[in-house]
């Protein structure tokens, strides 16, 4: 069952065009990780889905309902974390938890406490006087303290700590678990690598690949290192090899997944003694689409 | 504290980073201030050449005892003696006004928004901030200064007077610049800092009121610099040591400036912030509760001004109609002029008439805090929580209007409590007085849903409502002395005010009043309803 529905969106800042034809589909009880660049359109998405910007075209279903008319209704719905947080600096953090929570609706005092000590807050200081960091992780409880059926993320993990960053990761692990769904916008790769089902990439407004991890290396290779016996000849000659670097009984190179049974059918003949492969990180997926090399390495 | 000439490196840098920034409201405020300046020159050289013309408007200033009290006597009846006069409080007010809020903006405001630390990375001095907000504040105050005195020359006034008159205007500015600086080191906020430094603007105003000049404590009004500005005399044989008063406090002040800056941590000041609660109150349970929790502090600075200034106001009614009461000749003068032979009907006609605007202020700063709100991203989280935008916008409009009504109300129960107490008598007709107060409210709600109407339509000109209320103010300002077309004055709501005490009726132009200042909100709320929360 889809819990967002996203068609074709097209948004204009005046003569800019932010987002260009985007789809989206997010599944219940997935975790769902959208990535991209700064500036690639994931914060107006987003926001077009929080009912604070109007889009130009296209559809957009958030949960059945449309997101700028039925706003109101939605909002009880879901719990959403902007990138960027700036709180009333007068207010303390659990005052703001205690304020959005019950606005929302009925929020537990246990998981807002339960949260407040995992998370390290102090929930006493204003928050004009929090770091960064801090302010992030007043948002963050506030979103998680209500017991909703979609979480939305915008770069959550920006300023916080290598700790808390793991204390977030476990909660969206209980969320998942718990058969929530959550959208997340990320651009640490590690994080949504961790974390995610399935991503999209979007870069310029436009939306590259969604898939699955899988499916999205399926389309990227491989890193191939290589100690052998004899000396390595012929690999220049096979095609879907790339960025070789080759010195008598060493080779290092990266392969198309395609061609990975026939590498290895022609380096066997040099009887191999050390062969380390490693599936590419999302960071070098990332670099794929993002550095300008389509073909040229 | 030593002085190191490292600690002000980067000052120059700073002037030029305020100057671009404000390269078109420092132009605007200049131009804006001058063209008051000379059309008061103007209106007494020109509407008041005569010398029995202007002998005969001194006569009229005079016998309204809230002329004086507010405006302060006429020294000399010579054209620059009168300009002098009417200047010598809207002149100050304004100067100090503009000099706060750079202050504010130049210094308390970076460093909340922590460009300071982004600036202080680089290699600049602890003491450069304050040094060039206090420099292009003062550069200000002096370009002013001088361009009135080449005006007041050119419009044939005497040069010892006009110099006079210019430099207490320039050096007000720049008192309450070295005020507004050490107010900066006390808190860690700078809305408070504003509050300190407008609080002493209001309080010098008040005491130089209290300490008016045919009272028996005059002396008082030497505690305050607007007393200062009357005591120079100028025009009128002038007391250039007073300037030196100016001078000698701005600079201890500035001192005491660099002092505070020098002792404490950047991002606090002075006073230590204070913890506040873990759990929300139960006010804070829905939109309503937190925006009052966000107007509070204004409502009750105002409320606070306003019942000090009533009570002042009202003590002083009774010390200036009893001079009037006792003199025959003023009462006769007071009844030829026309409207009632009361002193106190003027007096206090007088005072809402110069005080009707800044309520207005009220309004359109809590309208305006909708904008703040909006672009510091607080209310992205009201709105992205179950609050609908109608809800919210609502929620600050009920402040806007029902605030300026509060402290209007206020100021005028205290002004009659506290006359009542001080001359033993019920201040006749309580409930007209109220009337006469609260029939400013359609023209203050007209301002509050223009300001709207912008915050709701087009909010990147939200600002440009502070534009109109001076548009407005010039007008009102200027009706009388230039005699201005009446279809001009007319564009003004504040003109449509009727003057209940002295005759005026309720009429119909305040009906329509009220439903322009609806349907402009009106159009304010539509048009945030469809529009993009930037």
């Amino acid at each position: 069952m889809s819990v967002i529905e996203i068609e074709k969106l097209t948004k204009y800042y005046g003569k800019v065009l932010a987002l260009d034809e985007v789809n989206l589909n997010v599944q219940k009880g997935e975790v769902f990780g959208f990535i991209g660049p700064n500036g690639a359109g994931k914060t107006t998405t987003l926001r077009i889905l929080m009912g604070l910007i109007r889009k130009n075209k296209g559809e957009v279903i958030l949960l059945g309902k449309d997101p700028w008319n039925d706003a109101v209704e939605l909002h009880r719905r879901l719990a959403y974390v902007p990138g960027d947080v700036n709180l009333w600096p007068n207010l303390t953090g659990g005052e703001v938890i205690d304020m959005l929570g019950k606005l929302r609706g009925y929020f537990e005092p246990e998981r807002r406490d339960e949260l407040i000590e995992r998370f390290r807050l102090d929930p006493k200081k204003k928050c004009g006087t929090y770091s960064t960091g801090n302010r992030q992780k007043v948002a963050l409880i506030a979103a998680l303290v209500s017991d909703v059926e979609l979480y939305i993320f915008d770069e959550p993990t920006i300023g916080l700590d290598p700790l808390m960053e793991l204390v977030f990761r476990e909660t969206v692990h209980e969320l998942k678990k718990a058969g929530k769904t959550v959208l997340l916008s990320s651009h640490i790769l590690s994080e949504v690598e961790a974390l995610c089902d399935r991503v999209s990439i979007i870069r310029e407004g436009q939306i590259i690949e969604t898939g699955t991890f899988k499916e999205l290396r399926h389309l990227t290779r491989t890193s191939v290192f290589l100690e052998t016996n004899k000396p390595i000849t012929g690999l220049e000659n096979i095609g879907g090899i790339h960025n070789l670097k080759l010195q008598a009984n060493q080779a290092q190179f990266s392969v198309d997944s395609d061609k990975i049974d026939l590498i290895l059918k022609h380096i066997t003949q040099f009887q191999v003694q050390s062969f380390i492969s490693k599936p590419p990180t999302l960071e070098e997926l990332f670099i794929r689409y993002y550095g300008r090399d389509n073909g040229a390495n | 504290m030593e002085i190191d000439l490292k600690d002000f490196s980067g000052t120059r840098a700073f002037i030029k980073l305020i100057l671009r920034r404000d390269r078109i409201i420092l132009p605007v405020l200049l131009i804006f201030l001058i063209f008051l300046f000379i059309s008061i020159a103007y209106a007494y050289v020109f509407t008041y050449s005569e010398a029995a013309l202007r002998e005969a408007m001194v006569l009229e200033i005079t016998s309204n005892p809230g002329s004086v009290a507010f405006l302060g006597s006429i020294w000399d009846s010579s054209i620059g003696g009168l300009v002098a006069w009417r200047s010598s409080v809207i002149g100050p007010i304004l100067v100090a006004l503009v000099g706060i809020f750079f202050m504010v903006r130049h210094t308390r405001s970076e460093e909340r928004k922590g460009r300071l630390e982004l600036l202080n990375s680089t290699a600049v001095g602890r003491h450069a901030l304050l040094t060039s907000a206090l420099l292009t504040t003062y550069g200000f105050n002096i370009i002013l200064g001088g361009v009135i005195v080449l005006s007041l020359i050119f419009f044939g006034l005497s040069w010892e007077g006009s110099i006079a008159m210019a430099l207490s205007m320039t050096l007000f500015g720049c008192l309450f610049a070295s005020i507004t600086g050490v107010a900066g080191q006390l808190t860690d906020s700078s809305n408070d800092a504003r509050y300190i430094s407008l609080g002493l603007l209001i309080t010098f105003f008040l005491i130089r009121i209290i300490g008016w000049d045919d009272g028996e404590i005059a002396w008082l009004s030497w505690f305050s610099p607007f007393g200062w500005v009357h005591h120079l005399h100028a025009f009128a044989d002038e007391e250039w040591l007073i300037l030196g008063l100016f001078i000698i406090f701005t600079i201890i002040l500035g001192i005491l400036a660099y002092y505070l800056s020098y002792n404490r941590d950047m991002g606090h000041g002075i006073f230590p912030q204070r913890k506040g609660s873990a759990r929300a109150s139960i006010t804070l349970n829905n939109v309503m509760g937190l925006t009052w929790r966000l107007q509070r502090k204004n409502l009750f600075f105002w409320l606070l001004s306003f019942s000090v200034m009533g009570i002042i106001l009202g003590q002083n009614a009774q010390t200036v109609t009893n001079v009037f009461n006792d003199s025959p000749q003023l009462m006769n003068i007071l009844s030829q002029i026309g409207g009632t032979t009361d002193p106190l009907d003027n007096y206090i006609t007088m005072i809402l008439l110069l005080l009707g605007q800044v309520f207005a202020i009220y309004g359109m700063a809590t309208v305006l805090k909708l904008r703040s709100e909006e672009i510091k991203k607080h209310s992205e989280f009201i709105l992205t929580n179950t609050v609908s935008r109608s809800r919210w916008i609502s929620s600050n409009l009920f402040f806007a209007l029902i605030g300026p009504s509060l402290v209007l109300l206020v100021f005028i129960l205290t002004y009659a409590l506290s006359y009542s107490f001080i001359s033993g008598n019920m201040m006749q007709d309580l409930v007209q007085l109220i009337c006469a107060a609260l029939v400013y409210l359609p023209a203050i709600w007209v301002m509050v849903g223009i300001s709207l109407l912008l915050f709701g339509l087009v909010p990147r000109l939200t600002s440009l409502s502070w534009v109109i209320l001076a548009l407005f103010f010039i007008i009102n300002f200027l009706a009388d002395l230039l005699d201005l077309n009446q279809l001009i004055r007319d564009i003004s709501p504040f003109t449509h005010v009727p003057n209940l005490l002295i005759g005026g009726n309720v009429g119909w132009v305040l009906v329509l009043m009220l439903f322009v200042s609806f349907f402009l909100a009106f159009m304010g709320i539509l048009g945030y309803r469809q529009r993009d929360i930037t």
